[in-house]
């Protein structure tokens, strides 16, 4: 059932959500689904069963995070959202290849309906490894630069909001996403193709 | 040099549309979230495990005392009568005891201590006090606190160790010591753990636990695992993957290096061969299986048990004389040993070792001539790029 009332602002549903209104959960999930699941999809793909449990996971960290007042409120809900969310996917990225590292586990993660229309299967097979291969070299770089680098290119967030959303200055944004970009490209030289 | 206006490689991963999901599943998820908010909501937003209470300490005792010398004063200032003197000859007597407490635990020496970890990945249950730890979360946990991994998870400890943990696997943890020579311990009752561990300080040490075995650490990466034998006895297994840990077991003191691996199962013997010729240490009720990796340097000559021993022993000794912070009486070992046995898989060990116990003692002159020779001798070794970094210095 669609809700009809106006819209409302991130604040008020904030307040709506802390004051246990029942349908604040409804609004705010429709609110962020979108760049909750598609943070966690390009991050980590959907090869694992798991997906839905970062999923809720996520929602999880961030009604959590409002209520205990670690939002600033000095950005977008959707913003939060998009870091609370990219840190949790980080984290289960890194998890898994300390998994496949540690454990020796061969852990195939199939790229269902990778939409970049390639010609052949061929072509698709190549950008699911290449796909794989940005995925590895993200897991291993610094998790504050691989956390900016998320928001700024997966995510589209100027680095000003950036800045906002993690109490950050500008410069020091600017820094992280330089040095990110440097260390993955780095790391993409020394991880070999699949 | 990375040319600053190229793509990111990360610009492959925006290309990724996500496909929708079917009506029914996206209904299902729906309901699913939204449900889990409304609990959220009537629970009153808890984290999601509560804080537990911080471990006793002598600080807790200064807090008692002060709030105890703070209203002493106040129940003169507002009682009367006899009921004054009685809550201050109370004060007295807890006071008094409190201090025998102190005295105590000051006296107490190497006592077990709550370990505190955070959880990084995963769930892991504590089934003591029946609480449930996800990812992002510190866990101050009691002596005797066991801890389950419901999934795949991983923690990192105090000493910035990673412990991977497979589903299934029960553990505990706890530290001894201060805070600069903590000792962590892990007992491993079930299931299989792989540790990453950092450098660790000569004050500091690390180790595993098994029924059977006891696994130290020298900061190293390697993995334990309970297993069931045969006969339904729990066994145990060892596999390094980088540096070295030493096992004990029915008081037997052996080193494994990197890419051997190690069981107490006799039966092994017979089911994992030692592979190409390199240096296995057998004692009496163990097996230790060398590496197949075909980079690291094979022996040209098989060499005798004894002679083994005797490398184990050089190897053993110079840790710990490094450990004991005498620097010349290591260096002077490690080099005995490569001397002696300069084909031997230890010898790669020995020549690391010896770098960098020169640099850390601030002989950078010895340290750098030491760490060319290594990269002479093993261009592809495991520490090739710490020893680019002592030449360079």
């Amino acid at each position: 059932m669609r809700d009809t009332r106006p819209a409302l602002s991130d604040e008020e549903l904030i307040s709506a959500l802390l004051a246990g209104d029942p349908e604040a959960g409804q609004l705010l999930y429709d609110r962020l689904i979108r760049v909750v699941e598609w943070t966690v999809y390009r991050v980590l793909g959907r090869g694992w069963l798991e997906h839905e449990d970062i999923v809720q996971n996520a929602f999880e960290q961030i009604v959590i995070t409002l209520y205990h007042e670690r939002f600033a409120r000095s950005c977008s809900l959707s913003s939060w959202a998009s870091a609370v969310t990219s840190r949790t996917a980080l984290t289960e990225l890194r998890r898994r290849r300390r998994l496949q590292k540690n454990l020796g586990s061969k852990v195939d993660i199939p790229e269902q309906g990778l939409p970049m229309l390639q010609p052949d299967v061929e072509s698709q097979v190549l950008a699911r490894h290449e796909l794989e291969r940005v995925r590895r070299a993200l897991a291993l770089i610094h998790p504050d630069h691989a956390h900016v680098m998320v928001l700024h290119e997966l995510n589209g967030l100027e680095l000003s909001e950036i800045a906002s959303t993690l109490q950050l200055s500008v410069g020091a944004v600017q820094s992280r996403l330089w040095r990110g970009r440097r260390e993955l490209r780095e790391r993409m030289e020394h991880t070999e193709p699949l | 040099m990375t040319n600053e206006n190229e793509p990111s490689p990360l610009a492959r991963l925006r290309q990724v549309v996500v496909p929708a999901l079917e009506p029914a599943q996206e209904r299902a998820r729906r309901e699913n979230i939204v449900g889990r908010i409304s609990a959220l909501q009537r629970a009153g937003f808890p984290r999601v495990t509560p804080r537990p209470e911080p471990a006793r300490s002598r600080w807790s005792f200064v807090a008692l005392w002060q709030s105890l010398t703070n209203a002493v004063p106040r129940v003169f200032a507002t009682g009367a009568g006899r009921t004054p003197r009685l809550v201050l000859g109370l004060s007295f007597a807890c006071s008094v005891g409190l201090c025998a407490w102190f005295v105590v635990g000051l006296f107490e020496g190497e006592r077990l201590e709550a370990g505190r970890v955070l959880v990084q990945s995963g769930r892991i249950e504590v089934q003591s006090s029946s609480t449930r730890a996800l990812a992002g979360q510190e866990l101050t946990l009691a002596a005797d606190a066991t801890l389950l991994a419901t999934d795949d998870a991983s923690l990192e400890l105090p000493s910035h160790t990673d412990v991977v943990l497979q589903d299934g696997t029960q553990l505990r943890i706890a530290q001894t010591g201060s805070e600069r020579t903590t000792s962590e311990h892990i007992a491993l009752d079930r299931g299989r753990v792989a540790l990453s561990v950092p450098k660790l300080a000569p004050t500091q040490a690390l180790s595993v636990r098994t029924r059977d075995s006891v696994v130290e650490v020298h900061g190293t990466r390697f993995s334990v695992e309970v297993l069931n034998g045969p006969g339904g006895e729990a066994l145990t297994r060892v596999e390094v993957t980088e540096g070295i840990v030493s096992v004990t077991c029915a008081g037997q003191r052996q080193l494994l290096t990197a890419g051997q691996s190690w069981s107490s199962d006799t039966s092994n013997d017979a089911k994992e061969p030692n592979a190409g010729g390199a240096p296995t240490v057998a004692a009496a009720d163990s097996a230790v299986v060398a590496p197949s990796d075909t980079e690291r340097v094979a022996p040209a000559v098989s060499a005798g048990n004894s002679d083994l021993t005797e490398q184990n022993r050089l190897f053993q000794s110079a840790l710990d004389a490094r450990k004991r912070g005498a620097v010349s009486s290591a260096v002077e070992r490690l080099s005995t040993l490569m001397a002696r046995y300069p084909r031997s898989e230890l010898a790669h060990n020995a020549r690391v070792e010896h770098f960098r116990v020169l640099a850390a003692a601030g002989r950078q002159q010895e340290a750098r001539q030491s760490a060319q020779t290594y990269l002479r001798d093993y261009p592809k070794g495991f520490a090739r790029a710490e020893a680019q970094r002592v030449v360079e210095r």
